[in-house]
């Protein structure tokens, strides 16, 4: 009887072990590093809010996040690409299939590839300002990754580049669930293609598109690391660091390590309070309403 | 039905010439890229860059080239042996796992669940500092048991979200019948409940394997010295060196990514189902 209740327990075990000691313990830990100095050799030296006030202080960290929110402010193309591309081909027409796998690709390139692919391509005598010169835009060429104004959103574009294959496949999930009888319903009565997607296709998938959302939200706080690291190592000025790029640098190259833990404390926040924020008043509304 | 007016137009019938031409542009940017790069990698190392096209000679030296100097023929079976490791261990431990969330009942089940969620939202660079801290405590630093725990520790919450939401769909009425045969849970788990998973588990192995070959930042923390070093640290590191041709790196990176690109090709169906299940729920 008593086997049979720790069951569950057993089964759990090995798992809830792994995350205890490899994520919970450091997020902990990370805690306490936070208000350390601590250059991974000697013992950690106890400094209080030190490292929150010199973060907070540091033009580079308050920069990383300006720059993540600017990530943020690409939401409507890295949501509305995947889902235009997704509605276009979710009828299962001739070639979806083949759409589908052209986008999946470059999702699956790791992003120390990516970097090195859109580093030739932005170069200044690279794919694009070919491009460009052929179309006779010449007067648009620029240096991509190595001016300050166009360095950021070279960046973003990469990210888009890579990622949005992931929200294809997501969005084509979803429309395959959207009754065909409905869209076929629509289009009798006269409704032009734009208009079955405005009214049909996305009422049925807006939890889809609100999910892709959080995954790009997500996206731009937890996984910039490799291409910001191979396209422009946080330059020019400064102006692509972001904040996990931060984090390493502190940690990795400047060997502040409980610096680094505190500028994880921070990010941590910054993913968490805005959530816990929306959550709250969800669950608020839900209340109030019921 | 009543008789239709006017003829149905398949609806998307690719919304009209406007969406062709869209759909066609956003294939080739994708796509596009990714075939400069394979032209970078086969451009003689002194050549000029060519801009979008091929480059006038091909030289396929520059993939021995960067074998040599990357020493990829060292860093290969580091990363090998590495996902292998971390795949295999995530997949073991989220198993029993998600069953238990998704197939038996305990107290604090929901809280567990909202847990899970919490854990795959927190970046991996908020414990980057405090993970040397544990290793360092451990003697796990430098070393590959380190770096392989810590990936499994990454991509466990994942794995058992995903499973225990398929382990839940299962009908109640299998796992009840092999119960009443007297089966332990265990039994019954191995035997009946992880078989009719099977297609998740491909899933979720090669979303894995994708993830961990990937990975750069952890590697690059955790395994410093060229010794140990994995592949995309390896690769990354040496992109920063200015004496190494474009071309040479080009066809590096191109070598690292095949077993990607082939784990892609065999599992992409597997990979896109694995994808929308956790996107479902």
């Amino acid at each position: 009887m008593i086997l049979r209740r720790a069951t569950p327990l057993l089964f759990l075990a090995p798992a809830l072990a792994l995350i205890a000691v490899f994520r919970i313990v450091p997020l902990v830990e990370g805690l306490y590093l936070s208000l350390t100095d601590w250059d991974g050799f000697d013992p950690p030296r106890w400094v209080g809010l030190h490292n929150y006030e010199r973060l907070l202080s540091d033009d580079v960290f308050v920069g990383s996040i300006v720059h993540n929110l600017l990530f943020l402010a690409a939401i409507p193309v890295w949501v509305g690409l995947p889902f235009l591309v997704a509605a276009l081909i979710h009828r299962g027409q001739p070639g979806a299939r083949a759409f589908r796998i052209a986008a999946f690709l470059p999702p699956v390139l790791p992003g120390v590839a990516v970097g090195v692919l859109f580093t030739d391509v932005l170069g200044y005598h690279g794919a694009l300002n070919s491009l460009l010169g052929a179309t006779g835009l010449g007067a648009l060429k620029h240096s991509w990754l190595a001016e300050s104004s166009t360095a950021l959103i070279a960046v973003i574009a990469v990210v888009i580049w890579a990622t949005f294959g992931i929200g294809v496949v997501i969005f084509s999930g979803a429309m395959s669930a959207v009754s065909r009888d409905l869209e076929d319903a629509a289009q009798i009565e006269g409704s032009s293609w734009w208009q079955v997607q405005r009214y049909v296709v996305i009422p049925a998938v807006r939890s889809t598109l609100i999910l892709w959302t959080l995954v790009v939200t997500i996206l731009s706080m937890a996984s910039l690391f490799p291409f910001v690291f191979v396209l422009t190592n946080g330059g020019p000025s400064n102006k692509t660091y972001v904040l996990d790029f931060y984090v390493y640098q502190q940690a990795f190259q400047n060997g502040r390590l409980g610096y680094a833990a505190a500028g994880g404390i921070v990010l941590l926040a910054i993913v968490f309070v805005p959530l816990l924020v929306i959550a709250g008043a969800l669950a608020l509304r839900r209340r109030l309403v019921a | 039905m009543t008789a239709l007016a006017q003829p149905l137009r398949r609806p998307g019938a690719l919304g009209g010439a406007v969406g062709w031409v869209f759909l066609l542009g956003v294939a080739v940017t994708a796509i596009y890229p990714i075939v400069i790069l394979l032209f970078t990698a086969l451009r003689p190392q002194h050549a000029a860059p060519t801009g979008l096209g091929p480059p006038d000679s091909l030289d396929w030296s520059n993939f021995r080239d960067a074998w040599d100097r990357a020493q990829l023929g060292r860093l290969f079976p580091h990363s090998l042996a590495i996902t292998a490791a971390a795949v295999t261990l995530l997949l073991a431990v989220a198993c029993p796992a998600g069953y238990a969330l998704g197939c038996l009942r305990f107290p604090l089940q929901r809280a567990l669940t909202l847990a899970l969620v919490a854990l795959m939202i927190t970046p991996p660079a908020v414990l980057l500092a405090p993970t040397v801290h544990l290793l360092l405590s451990l003697g796990l630093m430098n070393t590959y048991t380190g770096l392989v725990l810590v990936l499994a520790g990454l991509h466990v919450p994942f794995a058992i979200f995903l499973c225990s939401a398929q382990f839940s769909t299962l009908p109640r009425e299998v796992l009840e019948a092999s119960r009443a045969e007297g089966a332990s849970e265990l039994r019954t788990f191995a035997t009946v409940a992880l078989p009719m998973i099977r297609p998740t588990l491909l899933a979720l192995a090669a979303l894995n394997v994708l993830a961990c070959w990937n990975e750069l930042l952890y590697s690059v923390v955790v395994l410093q010295g060229e010794e140990h070093r994995t592949l995309m640290a390896g690769i990354a590191l040496l992109s920063g060196q200015y004496e190494i041709p474009a071309p040479v790196i080009a066809a590096a990176v191109t070598l690292s990514s095949i077993p990607v690109v082939i784990v892609f090709a065999f599992c992409q169906r597997s990979l896109v189902r694995g994808l929308t299940a956790g996107a479902e729920r």
